[in-house]
């Protein structure tokens, strides 16, 4: 018998898929942890033919697909998708069609939007996802952005990343004001919390993002010309899950984000261009730990931001030596 | 990234040098039977910076936000290196050269925008080089010494310690040096024994490199070489 599960990535992520250390959307199907993947070349969608958040059908179909053209036109990735047509469908209607559109849901003030997936929980195949712009804020499609409205196609970027699979980055830094975090800066669209209005800096894929998605859907020959930072933190000599390890590229300036994830503090960054790296590792409290992990009492926070002792030297199409990152508590 | 593996070919190049054997031993270098040289030695190079890097995230308004900041360098040190090659004519010596050194990348982190303390990460590489080089020896002495001058041209290549990522270069390099023959013995199997002390300068592009830059590096050499 089927059984259907509706996930929504914004609210439920889960680490599967550990040969890589980037978090991915996945869900229980009977003993099994899958991951959100797309079978099929073109990945059909829909768009609901209804106004929102001030932009016309027209303008919200244009965004729409120049964020989709974003992920299928970047070499390193193996996707492409379709625009089937408009519907009336509303997004996370239960009709085995992908939509996008906007829905009106001021109690989620702080939600622009969420993509939601239904799978299959016995077979694990994904059924169908969909993703909804909450029309409760002002939007712009304006080239150069609106500084008084969200920009639409940086937010379907982000959106379209969960909608192939992809959980959230933590490469970016932020600022707790009052309950509020307003984000300093970040290297990933990826990242949970968005850029304020006017901002179109998410309409461009980042190397994090781009590793991220190459995880899934590898473009021929990425991983051999990619490699991966393999290695452990460790706090008193023990292992910690969820320290977030970043890789950066001495030659090329590429920021690659993972977590450890198992409690013998391992990780895998995959993805990275062969070279020297320096791995840094903090602890992820740059944001809601709900936004990444279901198993957030397991997360460790307690240690100060420390940098690797060794170089990291990444190899085309294999991995690296293993480092070992010894933290600090604070 | 490139280097130490530079100068120890120039080390080696510097061995060839059969002719100041006969320029030492006040010799007509023509007049000498001995065309090959044999040499192998001692090379000593000097570091250089590598390059700097910024880790970098993008602020709301476009603008950099430094995550923290890179000096990469690669130390200088020791190595050894081979050299064989033959007199072209009495005063011209052309020789091909293999160098070997064992010299540590470091990178030095600073201003991390979360306070990670500072920090010199470390890896050690594995750097080989072989060249060809030409040396022409002068026609004055000084004392018992015979003054040369060299240039060449080198392939070098990197890896690191544990030969997980190879980075491959080119190497120009000039300089100059002297021989000192120890031991004449003309028309015997080994025509005669020497040192050689040698120093260059090299241009290096390649290699592990932040900036992918064209380096500039010295190094020098004690060898000891063999005529026959």
């Amino acid at each position: 018998m089927m059984r259907r599960l509706l996930l929504i990535a914004c609210l439920v992520s889960v680490a599967v898929a550990p040969a890589a250390a980037y978090l991915k959307i996945g869900f229980r199907a009977g003993n099994r942890l899958v991951g959100v993947r797309w079978d099929q070349r073109p990945v059909p969608y829909f768009i609901t033919n209804r106004d929102g958040g001030g932009l016309t059908v027209p303008q919200i179909r244009g965004a729409i697909e120049r964020a989709f053209t974003t992920w299928a036109n970047e070499p390193d990735l193996d996707l492409s998708f379709d625009f089937r047509g408009f519907t009336g469908a509303e997004p996370f209607d239960e009709d085995g069609m992908n939509t996008l559109g906007f829905v009106d849901e001021p109690e989620l003030e702080r939600v622009l939007g969420a993509t939601g997936f239904t799978v299959d929980t016995v077979t694990g195949r994904l059924l169908e996802s969909d993703i909804f712009f909450n029309s409760a804020f002002d939007w712009s499609v304006a080239p150069g952005g609106d500084p008084a409205a969200y920009d639409l196609e940086s937010t379907a970027v982000h959106e379209i990343g969960h909608f192939i699979g992809l959980g959230h980055s933590a490469i970016g830094e932020t600022q707790l004001l009052g309950d509020r975090r307003r984000v300093i800066a970040k290297q990933s669209v990826m990242f949970p919390i968005a850029f304020p209005q006017g901002s179109i800096s998410d309409r461009v894929l980042k190397a994090d993002d781009v590793a991220g998605a190459a995880d899934i859907y590898p473009a021929r020959d990425y991983e051999r010309r990619h490699g991966s930072a393999t290695g452990r933190v460790l706090l008193d000599g023990r292992g910690i899950f969820g320290a977030h390890v970043t890789a950066f590229s001495l030659e090329t300036g590429r920021i690659v984000g993972g977590f450890t994830l198992d409690t013998d503090g391992r990780f895998v960054i995959a993805g990275l261009v062969p070279g020297l790296h320096v791995i840094r590792v903090e602890p992820l409290d740059d944001g809601d730990i709900g936004s990444y992990f279901d198993d957030q009492a397991n997360v460790e926070i307690g240690f100060e931001a420390t940098i690797a002792p060794s170089l990291v030297s990444v190899p085309a199409g294999g991995a690296s030596s293993d480092v070992t990152i010894n933290v600090r508590r604070r | 990234m490139r280097h130490p593996a530079v100068w120890l070919l120039t080390c080696a190049l510097l061995a060839v040098a059969a002719t100041a054997r006969a320029q030492d031993a006040g010799v007509d270098r023509a007049a000498s039977p001995a065309r090959w040289e044999a040499a192998v030695g001692f090379a000593w190079f000097r570091g250089m910076s590598l390059g700097d890097s910024t880790a970098t995230l993008e602020q709301p308004n476009g603008q950099p936000f430094t995550l923290f900041k890179t000096e990469t360098s690669m130390g200088g040190g020791p190595g050894v290196a081979l050299t064989l090659g033959r007199y072209a004519t009495p005063r011209l010596f052309i020789e091909t050269a293999f160098a070997y050194a064992r010299p540590d990348v470091s990178t030095k982190v600073t201003a991390d925008a979360e306070e990670a303390p500072s920090v010199t990460s470390t890896i050690g590489l594995h750097q080989y080089v072989v060249e060809g080089s030409a040396r022409w020896h002068l026609a004055r002495s000084w004392g018992r010494f015979s003054p040369y001058l060299r240039a060449g041209a080198g392939y070098l290549r990197q890896l690191d310690a544990d030969h997980d990522h190879v980075e491959a270069g080119v190497l120009l390099h000039a300089g100059g040096g002297v021989d000192r023959v120890m031991k004449s013995r003309p028309g015997a199997r080994i025509d005669s024994m020497g040192l050689r002390l040698e120093a260059r300068l090299t241009g290096r592009t390649g290699g592990f490199d932040v900036e992918d830059r064209t380096r500039l590096g010295g190094a020098a050499a004690a060898l000891l070489f063999l005529t026959f």
